[in-house]
């Protein structure tokens, strides 16, 4: 049986990659994928606990509604994304330090 | 890539690498109950989707398609 903390260890590994993803990163889609990453850890995380110490299925349940939220956020992030091409030229994010109209 | 971007990304790598230890501590420390694990049961999972978590399960779709219209709102053309 495997113990919960390998579980727990994975989930902490994908939380330090979107961590590094999202501080190193200069691509804004990049930076959206290692948000997701961190939500995908959360996941893991609400589903090996409800597994082990749970009665189990409500953590899935929530796990469901984080992937839908991920994806409306997901769809306002890149319609964002195409907004400031359209707005700057680039999506560079070096130059969208002033947020303006 | 220039000094300091170097600089700078190996300062970031190091707070990834310090959250990743520090977190690894924290959980290989913990005391961790055994119970018995809860088998998969996808006939559960489907009732409880549509009967208690029936009205989530709504407001969820209305929050999909609030984005996508906010979406399609914010990419589309100005028509002239």
């Amino acid at each position: 049986m495997i113990p919960v903390s390998l579980f727990v260890i994975l989930s902490a590994a994908l939380f330090a990659t979107g961590i590094f993803g999202v501080s190193t990163k200069r691509n804004p889609i990049v930076m959206l994928m290692g948000i997701e990453v961190m939500l995908n850890s959360a996941n893991i995380n609400f589903i090996a606990f409800s597994r082990y110490y749970a009665d189990g299925y409500i953590a899935q349940i929530f796990a469901m509604f984080i992937i839908v939220v991920a994806a409306a956020e997901a769809a306002i992030g890149l319609a964002i994304i195409v907004r400031l091409f359209r707005n700057f030229g680039t999506v560079n994010i070096d130059v969208f330090s002033r947020l303006r109209w | 890539m220039s000094y300091e971007e170097n600089k700078r990304l190996i300062v970031k790598l190091l707070l990834s690498i310090v959250f990743l230890g520090s977190a690894t501590v924290f959980i290989v420390d913990g005391e961790y109950p055994i119970h018995q694990m809860w088998s998969p049961n996808l006939v559960e999972i489907g009732n409880s989707l549509f009967l208690t978590f029936g009205i989530p399960f709504e407001v969820a779709s209305l929050l999909i398609l609030a984005a996508v219209f906010g979406a399609i709102h914010m990419v589309r053309r100005e028509e002239p």
